[in-house]
């Protein structure tokens, strides 16, 4: 049937060829009745990459810091636009959701980044990957603020929300960029992950960084007597997210 | 969705007779609760199992990839089972029951 076919198609690439005809033969003699099922496993997957199956344990490090690193650009993102939103943090708790978190979060970055292989061929395969899928929403965002930097007065006071939307977009699209040259086969040629003590020190901290933000954003969301549903939104997607990371590390600990 | 642990208690039971593909696994668990689990669940279980190192797969057969218990696997399988036993005692012999 098409549709279960489509839905096996949710699965991770690995999970779905180390399984192969086996998964779509049983999913097949099922029928409709698995559909939901098939969905929910697919979810749970992408939410698990360490368990998926792999040739070693360097490729399961490898999945971990690349999906540590999915989840620490979406919580940059969701924190900066909740501290850019929200009129209910204080300029104390503005500043700590600037700093104090983002330099934990930089930090943890840091600590799980793969790095190149010493070689030249993998230095260079790996800036020819990152130059095509960077150059684009760099050039953006050094364009709109060159544009805020060039710009009078008037001329800059009716368009500062659209440069201000497209330099942070920008960059938000080359964040997700970044990740994806660590996840995809080109990060697993020519990037070595980073050893077991260094990645389970960077989840730590990024974990610290993550819960940190959703604290401050929630406690901002219920500040003043009043709820500020968007804070408590964003509060909530800086949570899941960090729950995400929670997740992770524990799949890196029993594997 | 069936709990992550019962899912993977269940395939280790059904693995204890030898080794099985997907299918006969979902045949033997079953036979055991009197219901399947989900595909997905299955697979879900299969693939977490794998990576802890308490299955492993032997080489394909007919386009199906059996799986067994690893030594590792037959001992947590075995403490699980103990402990098991030791809470169904427990419940039994609090309901007046004398276990079997």
């Amino acid at each position: 049937m098409r549709i279960t076919q489509s839905l096996l198609r949710l699965y991770p690439a690995s999970v779905r060829d180390y399984w192969g005809s086996m998964l779509e033969t049983d999913a097949q003699t099922a029928g409709w009745r698995s559909w939901p099922n098939l969905v929910a496993a697919a979810v749970d997957m992408w939410l698990h990459p360490v368990i998926w199956p792999a040739a070693s344990i360097r490729d399961r490090r490898h999945r971990a810091a690349a999906m540590a690193l999915v989840v620490t650009v979406t919580i940059g993102i969701i924190g900066r636009v909740a501290a850019a939103t929200d009129s209910t943090l204080t300029r104390h708790q503005r500043a700590w959701t600037l700093t104090d978190c983002a330099v934990l979060l930089a930090f943890g970055v840091a600590l799980i980044l793969p790095l190149p292989r010493p070689s030249r061929d993998a230095v260079a395969q790996l800036l020819r990957s990152a130059a095509r899928t960077l150059a684009v929403p760099l050039l953006i965002a050094v364009g709109a603020a060159a544009f805020a930097q060039g710009a009078g007065p008037a001329e800059l006071s009716s368009a500062r929300p659209w440069v201000a939307a497209c330099f942070w977009l920008a960059l938000a699209v080359a964040a997700v960029q970044a990740s994806r040259i660590v996840w995809t086969t080109v990060g697993s040629v020519v990037l070595t992950p980073p050893n077991s003590a260094r990645l389970h020190l960077g989840f730590a901290v990024l974990i610290a960084g993550g819960t940190l933000a959703s604290w401050i954003t929630i406690s901002a969301a219920v500040a003043g007597g009043g709820f500020d549903p968007l804070s408590a939104l964003a509060g909530a997607g800086l949570l899941t997210s960090t729950l995400t990371l929670v997740l992770t590390l524990r799949d890196l600990r029993r594997c | 969705m069936q709990n992550h642990h019962d899912a993977q208690t269940l395939v280790l039971c059904a693995l204890c007779d030898g080794p099985l593909h997907g299918y006969a696994i979902n045949v033997a668990i079953e036979k055991m609760t009197g219901r399947r689990l989900g595909v997905g669940s299955l697979y879900g279980a299969l693939t977490r199992l794998e990576a802890k190192g308490l299955i492993e797969s032997l080489e394909e057969v007919a386009r199906t990839r059996p799986v067994q218990l690893t030594s590792k696997g037959r001992q947590v399988v075995e403490q699980e089972l103990r402990a098991m036993a030791r809470v169904a005692e427990v419940g039994l012999r609090g309901l007046g029951i004398e276990p079997a």
